[in-house]
């Protein structure tokens, strides 16, 4: 059959796939040549790698990209939490597999909010296979919590109880995570209503959907006790890191991006007048920086 | 560049200042320092290349070497002209690289030195970039004296809008629409000169194109 168009695959095109994990299908993105340095972006809450959809591509000229979709979240496999528990710990444990799998053994390393604790959880256990990081909006640090976790931290991480849990159920709403985007933004038309409505359908919605959330929002008291851990982890090796940190994040509140520089004072900050998701309004500065700081810090090392 | 509200010198100091901060660790303030030349490099790199995609590309990979190598420049010339001669070099790259080749190879080892010392202007650059004003000087001629003379007075002499209306006897916005009107005409002129072979001989979208937009010069 002739066409007049045969689809093909450019350079900077996104394939989106699936790979089985100890039996999960794991759903990811990749885009980029093979031989090009490797790039790990990590999504957060309650997002999936739909939220570096235009990162990806920005990137894919100088980088090997590739970002998955944790169990339970975006498309990749949904286990009963029943028999599979959502901690970040287990989290952490399928990433991790997920990278050997597709034989990323040394990469740059992007964490944003829920990236940072399933990152820094493999980064403790393998320091060797970071190359250089980016931090956005994650926390490691207690000044980094804003008040909205209010009810996390001084209820439902002490007792889980029903009554606990309905009051941050409030979270899994789709006006929540519409605020989610939205605070910080100063130009929140820029930002897409798919991103929200996706999140809520796909990932909030589905079944289990409540209980998962309520899994890893308990579960992510853990991470606190870990904090210490990560903070002498990169006082030790001192990674190359650039931080992008959006100011009006409605979770983590600027001092929690500072706070990087303690233990990383050579570490690049840029402050974006931005939120939870400053890659949405702030894409080309980002991934901008991002390039500048490989070629002028990482790479001009390395060789 | 200068900007229509800023007079030459304000604008030249405030550039200044901005290249220092940058060089002195200030890095974030490097977008800040291009983005009001963005536009312009996108135009010669859409002049050169035809399509929008390829030209943000060579945008964005000229202002990645503007970067890394803004130590090395000057202050001798303009930071516009130093972004242009950057993005011209890197839009040729993106032709090379191309099936279709529209220039003759370039000799790469060139291509990393963007410091303004004066062994970078080479006789073989200096005759690259001759190439090209030849080609934009032969098109820029082609243009009604209306369009030719804001774009002269605005791109070439860089006055600003208000003393290029002023010198024209013409209203600011008059100028202003005049001079989008030029820019407009101008890449399909360069389109013209730059693939005349492909026009022969592909019935592409991309030749169609540049001959609808010859067309309108003859208006």
């Amino acid at each position: 059959m002739n066409y007049d168009y045969n689809p093909s695959k450019t350079p900077k095109a996104v394939a989106y796939k699936t790979i089985s994990v100890d039996g999960l299908n794991i759903a990811y993105r990749e885009a980029g040549d093979p031989d090009k340095p490797k790039l790990v972006l990590l999504h957060g809450w309650p997002s999936s790698s739909h939220q570096y959809r235009n990162l990806i591509p920005a990137l894919a000229n100088h980088f090997h990209v590739i970002s998955p979709d944790y169990p339970g979240f975006g498309n990749s496999d949904t286990p009963d939490p029943a028999s599979f528990p959502y901690t970040f710990d287990k989290l952490a444990e399928v990433v991790g597999r997920f990278l050997e799998l597709k034989e990323f053994t040394r990469f740059g390393l992007y964490v944003q909010d829920y990236g940072g604790p399933v990152g820094f959880r493999i980064l403790s256990k393998k320091p060797h296979v970071l190359e250089w990081l980016i931090i956005q909006n994650t926390n490691a640090y207690e000044i980094g919590f804003a008040e909205v976790w209010g009810g996390l931290r001084k209820a439902l991480w002490l007792d889980r109880s029903p009554a606990n849990e309905e009051a941050v159920a409030g979270f899994l709403a789709l006006d929540t995570v519409k605020t989610v985007y939205l605070t910080g933004s100063p130009l929140p038309e820029l930002i897409s209503p798919d991103n929200w409505n996706s999140d809520y359908l796909v990932t909030l919605q589905r079944p289990h959907g409540r209980k998962i959330q309520m899994d890893l929002f308990y579960d992510y008291r853990t991470n606190v006790d870990l904090y210490p851990k990560w903070q002498e982890f990169l006082k030790k090796h001192q990674p190359k890191t650039i931080i992008f940190w959006g100011q009006g994040d409605i979770f983590f509140t600027p001092a929690g991006g500072e706070a990087f520089l303690e233990v990383v004072p050579k570490a690049q900050i840029h402050r974006l007048n931005a939120g939870h998701f400053a890659v949405e309004d702030c894409l080309e500065y980002i991934s901008f920086h991002m390039q500048a700081f490989f070629q002028a810090t990482v790479k001009a090392q390395n060789t | 560049m200068k900007t229509d509200i800023c007079s030459g010198s304000s604008a030249e100091r405030e550039e200044a200042r901005l290249i220092a901060l940058v060089i002195g660790g200030n890095t974030g303030l490097f977008y800040q320092l291009v983005r009001p030349h963005q536009s312009r490099l996108r135009g010669v790199a859409l002049a050169l290349l035809g399509n929008e995609a390829d030209a943000e590309d060579v945008v964005q990979e000229s202002l990645l070497k503007a970067f890394t190598h803004l130590k090395g420049f000057r202050g001798d010339a303009r930071l516009s002209t130093w972004l242009i001669s950057i993005t011209l070099n890197e839009a040729k790259s993106q032709l090379r690289a191309r099936d279709h080749m529209a220039f003759k190879p370039i000799d790469t080892s060139q291509e990393e030195s963007w410091d303004r010392s004066d062994d970078a202007f080479t006789p073989y650059r200096i005759a690259e970039l001759n190439e090209l004003q030849t080609l934009l000087s032969r098109a820029i001629s082609g243009l009604h004296p209306d369009y030719r003379n804001i774009y002269f007075l605005r791109e070439i002499q860089e006055l600003s809008t208000q003393r290029a209306a002023e010198e024209l006897g013409i209203p600011i916005p008059l100028a202003k629409t005049r001079l989008h009107r030029a820019r407009r005409l101008l890449q399909g002129r360069l389109k013209c000169l730059i693939y005349p072979s492909r026009t022969d001989r592909s019935r592409g979208w991309d030749s169609q194109r540049a001959c609808d937009d010859c067309s309108f010069n003859n208006e």
